[in-house]
C-alpha cells in the first residue's frame, strides 16, 4: 500500500429516506433513477423485473487490471448475497453465484497479493455508496437496495480487508452475514459487529462502529451519562451505598427494587483443604470441552433444556407455568425440525409425553404443534434425497403426535417439487390414508393432475380394496400422468371384467402411448372377449388422427385376441371380396384398416397371408406399399428365425 | 477447493473437480445460518421499536419545531404532547428505559436505528435541534409528567424563553422536580480499534460500565420486561477486548451494588477459565454473557400482581436460593426467537448450582463452569464467605469429580495462579502486598503481579499504589487473614 495514498472513508452522509423495507422495484425509485418528468418524457419500456433488477451487474470500475479484478469479485460478492432474496438456499441459482463468487473474489486476492506491492491483503476502505481500495474506486453501486457498500456502510463498517491467507471458508462466512443484512433479518441476540467479532476472522480484518462515544471527552460531570448511552446502561444512580446497595435517592427510574442482601447464602458448606497445585491438562480433555461448546451439542442441550423446564411446570413448588415454555417449546421444535434432528425431537416429545396427567389441555397443544403442516415439510425437506423411505423415527413421532397428519402429508405433496420429498410425502399418505380414504379419493378426482398420480399410487398401495374406484376416478380425467400411473397399478391387478372395462377406457385417451400401453395389456391379458370393442375402437380411430405404429398396434392385439377371427376380418379389410367396397371405401380410413390388417395377418402362419398382403403392395400408395414390404421382410425373417 | 491463497494450496482456483460437494456443502451452510438468524428474530419486537420509535422522533421533532410558531402555553401544543406521552408510555412498557439518541446524522430509539421515508419527519433535523443546546440524546426513565414535558420542549424554544445549554435546560428539569430525563452529551461513533490505546484507568470504567448495564438489566427485569441481551453482550465484547485477566478488571468497580459486583466478578472468572479451556471466541463471548445472567433469576417476583384500576398490585418476592436457578431460566426465556447463545444460558442459569456428579446428569459446559467461578466469589466476597482467595481454591479443590468438573476445576488453579488475585501477602522484607495478576503462565505460577499496600518502612498506601512482579522481586512469607 506503500505507493498509493490511503483514501480516508468519507463521513456519513446518508439521508434519512433509507428504508429497510425490501419491495420488488423499490429500488429503481432511487436517487439515481431519472427524475419522474424525465422518465415520463422518455419511451415506455417495458417494467424491470424483481429478479433482473436484484440480479442486475453493477458498473464495471477499475482503472487497472487489479482493481477490475477486485471490482468482479466484489460483484460477485453482492450478487450472490442479494441471491438470497429471490431463491431459496437450496436452489441451484445460488450454487452458480458462489461458484462465481469463489472464482472471483479468491483469484483478485490472489492477483493483488502476487502483485507485491500491496502488503498483506487488501483493504477496502467503505464509503455510502462505494468501496475504494489503493485509491481507486472498486465497487460502486448507489441503488441502496442492491448496494453491498451501502449495507456494510449502514451497519457501521467503515474498513474491510482481505488478508492474503483468507481462506473460502472466511469468505463464505462473510457472505453469510452479508446476506443476513441483505435479507432484512434482525436478531436480537446479535447485531453485525457483533456476528462479525463472533466469526473469529483471522483473514479478514474489519474496522466497524461499536457504539457510540461522547464527541468531547472531558465529560465531567456527564461521565455517567454518557457511560450509560455508550451502550452501556446507566450509571448515574449507581453510587453504591456504604454496604453494597444502590442509593435510591440516586436512580431516575421510579422503580427500585434490590437484589436481595442475601442471595447465594447460606454458601455450601466447606469441605477440607486440599492441595493446590498446578497441573498440564491432558489436551484431549481440553478438547473434549471444546468440542461441548460448539453447536454439534445444541440439539442434546435444547432437548435437555426443554425437559427441566417441563419438570419445573410439573412441580408444585415452582412458579413456572406452561406459558413461560410455551415459546421455547416451539422455538426448540422448530430448530430440531429445521436440523432434522429426529431423535431429539423424539427425545423432547417422550419428556412431553411423561408429563400427561389429568388436564392435559396445554400438553396437547403443545404436540399439537409440534407436527403441524409446516413442521412436516421441514421435516421431509430435511430427509437426505437419498433415503428413499420415511425415516422410522417419523413415523414413530407421527403415530404418537396428535394432528391431522394425512392432510399435512396431502399438502406437502401438493406443493413440494423435488422427487425426494414427494417420494417421502407419498409414503407417508399410504402410512394415513386409512384414516380418511375419501379425502384421498377426492384429491385424485379433483386435485392437481400430477399430485393425483401420486396419491393413486399411494392409494392403491394402501386401501387395494378400492384400488378400481380410485383407478376409475382417474381415469375419468383423462390426464397422460394419472393415466400412465392408472396402466402402472392396472398392469399388476387381477384380470376382470372391471379392470378390462378400464383398459377399454383408456384406449379413448387422447395420448397415443396411453392408448398403446392399454392395448399391450389388453394382448398380454389375452381378453377375447374385448375382440369387438378393440375393432369398434379402430374402426373409429381410423377416421380420426392415428399413426402407422398405433395402427399397427391395433392389428397385432386383434390376431392376438383371436387369430381364426382376426384373420378372417383383415383379409376382409386387404382385399374386400365385394367390388362396390374395393370401389367406394373411405380412403383415409380404410388406409388405416388396411395398414392395421397388413401388420396383424404378418402374424398368421401360412402362404394366405403373404399372398394378400402382396396383392396390397401392388395396389396400395407409397407409405402402405412400403409398409407391405417392410412387413413381409420382416415376417419372412422371423419366419427364418423360428 | 482452493482453502487459501498460497499458490501451492491453490493449484485449482478455477477448476471445478471435487468443488462440487464443497459447494454444496457451502450452500447448505448458508441455508442453514439464514434459517437460524431468521428464527433468532423477534418481528414484533422489533417492528414495535422501530414503529413507536419513529413515531416518538416525529412527535418529539414537531414540538420542538412548534416552539418556533406558537408560544409555549398556546393549547395547540396539548395534543401532540398528549401523543407524545402515549407513545413513551408504549415504549417505557416494553422497553423499561427510553434512550433516544443523535449521533452523526443518525437517530436511534434503544440501539434500534430508526429510519424515515422522507425528510421532515424528523430524523436528522432531530440531531440538528438537539445539537443546538449541545445535547446528544435524551433517556427517560419512566413517562415523564406532562409539566415535565412541557418544560423540556420550552428549554427548545429561542431564547430567552429557551435554555441556552443543555446543562441550563437540566436545572430548569430538575427545578420543576423531573427525574426521570436524562440529557446526554454529543456523540460520535465509535470504531473498532480504538479500544487498543486505552490504558489501565480506562479498565475500570469498562468495569463500571459492565456493572452500570447489569444493574439496568436487573431494573428491567424486575419490571418484568424481555432480556435485552446485547447491552450485556457489547459489555462483554469489551471486557474482552481489554483482556479479560487485566488487573483493572479485578478490582471491585467502583459504585457497583453487591450483586453487580458479584455478577461482573463471576462473568470475569468465567471468560478466563473459559480461555484457559481453549474455547472459541464465539463461545467465550456466550460464556460471558451467560455469566453475566447467571443470578438474574433473583429478580423474578413470586407472588406479584400487575396493578389495575381497583387493585394497587402487589410487588411479590424474590425467589429464595433453591428456585433462584429456575426463576433465572424462566426470566431468560421471555427474550423471543431461537438463538444458541440463549439455549446455553437459560440452561446455565438453570445449572449453575448443580454439582458435577449430579444424578441428573451432568451439568452443562456453562454451568459447570460458572459454579466453580460463582463458587469462588462467593467465599470470597464480603458479605459471602469472606476467605481469603488462596484458601477458598483449597476448600473447592476437593470437591473435583463431585461437585466440579475435575478438568475444569484443574484449568482454573492453572490459570488463577497460587496467589489469586485479591491475595494479601506478607514479604520477606516485610512489605505487604496484594496479589493483583492470575497465573501469567506455568513458570510463574506462585508469582503474580502484586500491589505494594504496605511498604518497608509500615507505610500504607491509599492510591498509587506501587506495582512489583513477584517473579523479579520479594519473596511470600506468608499469607494475610482474610479478603
Amino acid at each position: 500500500m506503500a505507493d498509493h495514498p490511503k483514501t480516508p472513508p468519507a463521513p456519513a452522509v446518508l439521508d434519512d429516506s433509507t428504508t429497510d423495507t425490501l419491495s420488488p422495484g423499490a429500488g429503481v425509485q432511487n436517487s439515481s433513477a431519472p427524475s419522474t418528468d424525465a422518465a415520463s418524457a422518455a419511451p415506455q419500456e417495458p417494467a424491470e423485473s424483481r429478479e433482473d433488477f436484484l440480479l442486475r451487474e453493477e458498473a464495471t470500475v477499475g482503472d487497472t487490471a487489479l482493481a477490475l479484478g477486485l471490482n468482479k469479485g466484489l460483484r460477485a460478492l453482492a450478487r450472490a448475497a442479494r441471491s438470497f432474496l429471490l431463491y431459496d438456499p437450496s436452489n441451484e441459482a445460488i450454487r452458480v453465484f458462489l461458484t462465481a463468487y469463489r472464482t472471483d473474489m479468491l483469484g483478485a486476492i490472489q492477483a493483488v497479493m502476487e502483485s507485491g506491492q500491496f502488503g498483506s491483503g487488501v483493504e477496502l476502505f467503505i464509503r455510502p455508496f462505494e468501496m475504494v481500495w489503493a485509491g481507486e474506486t472498486v465497487y460502486l453501486e448507489r441503488d441502496r437496495e442492491r448496494s453491498l457498500a451501502f449495507r456494510m456502510f449502514r451497519d457501521g463498517v467503515r474498513r474491510l480487508t482481505l488478508r492474503g491467507d483468507v481462506t473460502w471458508d472466511e469468505l463464505l462466512r462473510l457472505l453469510q452475514i452479508m446476506s443476513i443484512r441483505f435479507t432484512g433479518v434482525r436478531q436480537q441476540e446479535d447485531d453485525i459487529v457483533t456476528l462479525l467479532w463472533k466469526a473469529g476472522f483471522k483473514g479478514i480484518e474489519i474496522v466497524a462502529v461499536e457504539g457510540f462515544v461522547p464527541e468531547d471527552e472531558e465529560v465531567g460531570d456527564d461521565e455517567a451519562v454518557v457511560d450509560q448511552v455508550a451502550g452501556q446502561g446507566e450509571e448515574r444512580g449507581r453510587r453504591q451505598s456504604a454496604r453494597g446497595g444502590r442509593s435510591a435517592d440516586a436512580r431516575t427510574a421510579a422503580s427500585f427494587v434490590d437484589a436481595p442482601a442475601d442471595f447465594d447464602l447460606p454458601i455450601a458448606p466447606l469441605l477440607p483443604v486440599g492441595r493446590v497445585i498446578p497441573v498440564a491438562v491432558d489436551q484431549d480433555e481440553l478438547l473434549a470441552l471444546q468440542l461441548e461448546a460448539t453447536s454439534h451439542t445444541l440439539p442434546e442441550q435444547c432437548v435437555r433444556l426443554a425437559h427441566e423446564m417441563l419438570s419445573l411446570v410439573a412441580d408444585p413448588r415452582d412458579p413456572t407455568d406452561w406459558p413461560d415454555i410455551r415459546y421455547l417449546l416451539d422455538e426448540v421444535r422448530d430448530f430440531l425440525l429445521a436440523e432434522g434432528q429426529l431423535q431429539p425431537l423424539i427425545d423432547l416429545v417422550t419428556a412431553m409425553e411423561d408429563m400427561r396427567t389429568g388436564d392435559s389441555t396445554h400438553l396437547d397443544d403443545a404436540l399439537r404443534a409440534f407436527v403441524d403442516g409446516r413442521a412436516l415439510v421441514r421435516i421431509v425437506r430435511s430427509i437426505p434425497a437419498a433415503h428413499t423411505r420415511p425415516p422410522p423415527d417419523l413415523l414413530w413421532l407421527l403415530d404418537h403426535l396428535p394432528g391431522d397428519h394425512l392432510a399435512h402429508a396431502l399438502d406437502i405433496l401438493a406443493s413440494e417439487r423435488s422427487v425426494g420429498a414427494r417420494r417421502i410425502a407419498r409414503q407417508l399418505v399410504e402410512h394415513f390414508v386409512d384414516a380418511d380414504p375419501d379425502l384421498v379419493l377426492a384429491r385424485i378426482q379433483g386435485g392437481d393432475p400430477a399430485v393425483a398420480a401420486d396419491l393413486l399410487r399411494a392409494f392403491c398401495v394402501a386401501v387395494p380394496a378400492r384400488t378400481l374406484e380410485a383407478i376409475g376416478a382417474a381415469v375419468s380425467r383423462g390426464d397422460a400422468d394419472l393415466s400412465f400411473e392408472a396402466l402402472r397399478v392396472l398392469d399388476r391387478a387381477a384380470v376382470s371384467p372391471e379392470v378390462l372395462d378400464l383398459l377399454l377406457q383408456l384406449l379413448e385417451s387422447e395420448v397415443e402411448e396411453v392408448r398403446l400401453r392399454s392395448l399391450e395389456q389388453i394382448t398380454h391379458r389375452n381378453a377375447r372377449t374385448l375382440f369387438q370393442a378393440v375393432q369398434d375402437h379402430l374402426a373409429k380411430a381410423s377416421h380420426q388422427r392415428m399413426s402407422p405404429k398405433e395402427a399397427s398396434a391395433f392389428g397385432t392385439t386383434l390376431v392376438s385376441l383371436d387369430q381364426a377371427r382376426a384373420h378372417r376380418l383383415l383379409s376382409e379389410w386387404i382385399r374386400p371380396k365385394s367390388l362396390f367396397k374395393r370401389i367406394f371405401q373411405d380412403p383415409i380410413g380404410h388406409k388405416w384398416l388396411q395398414w392395421a390388417a397388413v401388420s396383424g395377418v404378418a402374424q398368421v402362419p401360412g402362404d394366405e397371408p403373404e399372398k394378400l398382403i402382396r396383392w396390397l403392395a401392388e395396389r396400395a400408395g407409397s407409405d402402405l406399399a412400403d409398409h407391405c414390404v417392410r412387413t413381409l421382410a420382416r415376417r419372412r425373417r422371423e419366419m427364418a428365425n423360428a | 477447493m482452493p482453502d487459501s491463497l498460497d499458490p501451492q494450496a491453490t493449484p485449482a482456483l478455477g477448476a471445478a473437480g471435487a468443488a462440487d460437494s464443497s459447494l454444496q456443502a457451502a450452500q447448505d451452510s448458508l441455508g442453514h445460518a439464514l434459517e437460524r438468524a431468521r428464527s433468532g428474530e423477534d418481528r414484533e419486537l422489533a417492528a414495535l421499536v422501530r414503529d413507536e420509535g419513529q413515531q416518538l422522533v416525529r412527535l418529539l421533532f414537531g414540538l420542538l419545531r412548534m416552539t418556533r410558531v406558537h408560544a409555549i402555553n398556546n393549547e395547540a401544543f396539548e395534543k401532540p404532547l398528549g401523543e407524545l406521552r402515549e407513545t413513551m408510555n408504549l415504549l417505557v412498557e416494553t422497553l423499561g428505559v427510553i434512550h433516544c439518541i443523535a449521533v452523526e446524522d443518525q437517530i436511534y430509539v434503544n440501539d434500534v436505528r430508526i429510519r424515515f421515508q422522507d425528510r421532515g419527519e424528523g430524523g436528522t433535523d432531530l440531531g440538528m435541534e438537539f445539537r443546538r443546546l449541545g445535547i446528544g440524546g435524551m433517556s427517560f426513565h419512566a413517562v415523564p409528567e406532562l409539566d415535565h414535558l412541557r418544560v423540556l420542549v420550552r428549554g427548545f424554544a429561542k431564547p430567552p424563553v429557551g435554555a441556552v445549554s443543555r446543562e441550563a435546560l437540566r436545572l430548569q428539569l430538575l427545578s420543576k422536580g423531573s427525574d426521570t430525563i436524562e440529557l446526554h452529551g454529543l456523540f460520535r461513533f465509535r470504531v473498532s480499534g480504538e479500544e487498543e490505546d486505552i490504558e489501565e484507568q480506562d479498565a475500570r470504567v469498562v468495569a463500571r460500565r459492565a456493572t452500570s448495564v447489569v444493574d439496568e438489566t436487573w431494573d428491567n427485569l424486575v419490571g418484568n420486561r424481555v432480556p435485552n441481551p446485547l447491552p450485556l453482550r457489547r459489555a462483554i465484547t469489551e471486557i474482552l477486548h481489554m483482556g479479560a485477566g487485566l488487573d483493572g478488571l479485578w478490582d471491585d468497580p467502583r459504585g457497583a451494588s453487591a450483586f453487580g459486583g458479584h455478577t461482573l466478578r463471576v462473568a470475569r472468572y468465567s471468560l478466563f477459565l473459559a480461555s484457559g479451556c481453549g474455547l472459541s471466541d464465539e463461545a467465550v463471548q456466550d460464556l460471558g454473557l451467560a455469566a453475566m445472567f447467571h443470578d438474574i433469576g433473583y429478580s423474578a417476583r413470586e407472588g406479584a400482581s400487575a396493578p389495575s384500576d381497583t387493585d394497587p398490585g402487589q410487588p411479590g418476592f424474590a425467589p429464595p436460593f433453591e428456585r433462584h436457578a429456575g426463576a433465572g431460566a424462566r426470566i431468560l426465556l421471555r427474550q423471543r426467537g431461537f438463538h444458541e447463545a440463549k439455549i446455553r444460558r437459560a440452561l446455565a442459569a438453570l445449572e449453575h448450582h448443580r454439582d458435577f456428579n449430579d444424578p441428573k446428569g451432568r451439568p452443562s459446559l456453562f454451568a459447570r463452569i460458572i459454579r466453580i467461578c460463582e463458587d469462588y466469589d462467593n467465599l470470597v466476597r464480603r458479605k459471602g464467605g469472606r476467605y481469603a482467595p488462596p484458601d477458598a481454591i483449597a476448600h473447592m479443590v476437593q470437591g473435583a469429580g463431585t461437585r466440579y468438573d475435575p478438568v475444569l476445576m484443574q484449568v482454573f488453579v492453572n490459570v488463577m495462579g497460587k496467589w489469586p488475585p485479591g491475595s494479601l501477602l506478607e514479604l520477606n522484607d516485610g512489605r505487604i502486598v496484594r496479589s493483583i495478576s492470575t497465573a501469567r503462565d506455568i513458570r510463574r505460577w506462585a508469582s503474580p503481579l502484586a500491589r505494594v499496600e504496605v511498604d518497608e518502612d509500615q507505610q500504607h498506601y491509599r492510591q498509587n499504589f506501587p506495582i512489583i512482579d513477584l517473579a523479579t522481586q520479594g519473596k511470600v512469607i506468608r499469607q494475610l487473614g482474610h479478603r
